[in-house]
């Protein structure tokens, strides 16, 4: 019984209810009438067919009249209803619109419009991302299958050797995308615990240097770090690592031979600038905004053979926003490229 | 030594045992839960490779009730989960290591190893190979009874390299035991590379007898070997 009213519209409920209470309002009304004195007990009987058609045009008029309105108020409802099961999830581009947008109904329609403005977003990018995927393991894919099928033929053992190397380079950096690709996937959800602590800015960029000047070196580049001894900032040592790593692998990568790269760091106001500073090709404003975004390739076929994956820098813009830092660009073509992190100072 | 494998992949089982038979191990292979634990109440093992994803019983799951059992074998995980969480909880069930697959084939056996010899006897602090000679105390070195100069860094690198002598070494075994990295994905390949190419110069530039050699794809691995 109560499943069966609670599947009735709306409209019809409150229709129902609202004829039930003008029943009773009006049986209520003889009743006080009668104890009053008012209407006298024999005249009730006499004008009982008079008093039953006005009580039930009462009851039918309160429960047609409820209907009506009801069904008025509820319309843009309906309409709202029958716009939101027109959507998909390939049809995201649509909004809801309604009369009045100031309303209950119009603020729930401003409601579902924003949600729906963050899903479409989110698909977009999903499929974005999984199209990117697909191409980037298909690379190595491609290439250990072609390897692969010419070692199948092929009976020198040298050569059969080196094929195996060569499938298991490729199989190596599938394993290094899949897992940056995690940490960031990972990241969205912030599963990642952080530790966060006081620290010497100096103390990161000299274990950078330390790692990465010999590189330079081999590039005749030099690694130059100049930063004030008592610096300090908060950070995750890992992540700020990380990122430094990343933006100084970059730059040794893309500078020609003999430039030099600097690592600086220094107080602004209220911030500690950590900066990646190189003198190599640049980067064009077009790509400046898109170079943080998971497999933004500026040059795609370069890149790609220096080793890279096309994730360095959103590793580096995720770990830097992780500790609660920014990271930006300053980069003109033909004259170098300046990353810089700002992160919140701590004052000693 | 004795090994079982708990691995429900056959074909990934069947690599295992086959590398690790090479390797001078004898192994059973159990490809689920059950199969497993069954192993381990009938026979004696020096070691447990186990998968923690199994069908039927899971690799905690067997863990869990091997050691509260009192069994104290080492216990090696296999797993696909790497995080945080999954470990600790990995460790915390009785793990005497843990490996996130996909794995080299190479961590695998050095961790085997440094299980296994973890109750044998103290290594030697001198070393040598062929006409090489490694003083871990003194951080010293010498070739031909000609000493070598090594920055903290390659001396740190051989010492390593020394430690499984005619074992495979990856970069990610380096990033983590030299390097002290424990971020995986911390990118320290080419500084590897670097200063793998610096060790080699300095020990083996111009010797018949070469003793760093790079395993393509793989990692490098120290023995002697003449220059073909």
């Amino acid at each position: 019984m109560k499943a069966r009213w609670r599947r009735r519209p709306l409209s019809v409920r409150l229709a129902l209810w609202n004829a039930v209470a003008a029943a009773a309002a009006v049986l209520l009304c003889v009743a006080l009438a009668a104890a009053a004195g008012i209407l006298k007990p024999a005249a009730v009987f006499q004008r009982l067919a008079m008093l039953a058609l006005i009580w039930g045009c009462a009851t039918l008029l309160f429960g047609v009249g409820s209907w009506l309105m009801a069904r008025r108020l509820l319309a843009p409802l309906e309409e709202l209803l029958a716009q939101t099961r027109r959507l998909s999830a390939k049809g995201l581009s649509r909004r809801l619109s309604v009369a009045n947008p100031s309303d209950e109904i119009g603020q729930l329609a401003a409601g579902l419009n924003a949600l729906l403005e963050q899903l479409e977003r989110s698909f977009a990018e999903l499929d974005r991302l999984t199209a990117d995927v697909s191409h980037e393991l298909r690379t190595p894919l491609t290439a250990m299958r072609a390897v692969g099928e010419v070692a199948q033929r092929e009976r020198n053992p040298a050569i059969l050797h080196d094929a195996v190397g060569s499938m298991l380079e490729e199989i190596n950096r599938m394993n290094q995308l899949i897992e940056r690709l995690l940490l960031l996937t990972r990241s969205d959800d912030d599963e990642i615990p952080l530790q966060m602590e006081a620290g010497l800015v100096r103390q990161v960029l000299v274990e950078v240097n330390d790692a990465l000047s010999l590189v330079a070196e081999e590039k005749q580049q030099q690694l130059q770090t100049e930063c004030p001894d008592h610096l300090l900032a908060v950070f995750d040592p890992a992540l700020l690592r990380l990122a430094l790593m990343n933006l100084t692998q970059n730059a040794i990568r893309y500078s020609p031979a003999g430039k030099p790269i600097k690592l600086r760091a220094f107080a602004e106001q209220d911030e500690v600038v950590v900066e990646v500073a190189d003198e190599g090709p640049g980067i064009a404003p077009e790509h400046q905004q898109k170079i943080f975004q998971r497999f933004y390739r500026v040059d795609k076929a370069r890149s790609r053979a220096e080793g890279g994956v096309g994730l360095g820098l959103a590793i580096v813009k995720w770990s830097v926003e992780r500790i609660g830092g920014t990271v930006g660009l300053e980069s003109e073509p033909g004259r170098g490229s300046v990353f810089r992190i700002r992160l919140r100072m701590i004052r000693s | 030594m004795h090994l079982l494998i708990v691995e429900d992949d056959q074909k990934t089982a069947r690599a295992l045992a086959s590398g690790l038979e090479r390797g001078g191990f004898s192994t059973a292979t159990a490809h689920t839960g059950e199969e497993g634990f069954f192993l381990l109440n009938a026979q004696t093992f020096d070691l447990v490779v186990l998968d923690w994803m199994l069908p039927g019983r899971s690799g905690i799951e067997i863990l869990k009730t091997l050691r509260s059992r009192g069994n104290k074998t080492p216990v090696l995980l296999l797993t696909a989960r790497d995080a945080v969480d999954d470990r600790v909880l990995g460790l915390e069930s009785g793990a005497d290591d843990y490996l996130v697959k996909p794995f080299a084939f190479a961590e695998l056996v050095a961790r085997i190893r440094t299980l296994l010899r973890r109750s044998g006897p103290n290594e030697p602090l001198k070393k040598a190979l062929a006409d090489l000679v490694v003083d871990l105390e003194s951080r010293r070195v010498w070739r031909a009874n000609q000493p070598i100069e090594l920055t903290p860094r390659e001396f740190d690198l051989l010492a390593f390299l020394f430690r499984q002598p005619g074992q495979v070494v990856t970069r990610q075994m380096l990033a983590k035991e030299v390097w002290r990295e424990a971020n995986r994905i911390t990118p320290l390949d080419n500084v590897i590379d670097v200063h793998v190419a610096h060790l080699r110069r300095k020990l083996d530039e111009g010797r018949a007898v070469k003793l760093i050699h790079t395993i393509r794809g793989v990692g490098f691995v120290l023995r002697e070997e003449a220059n073909p």
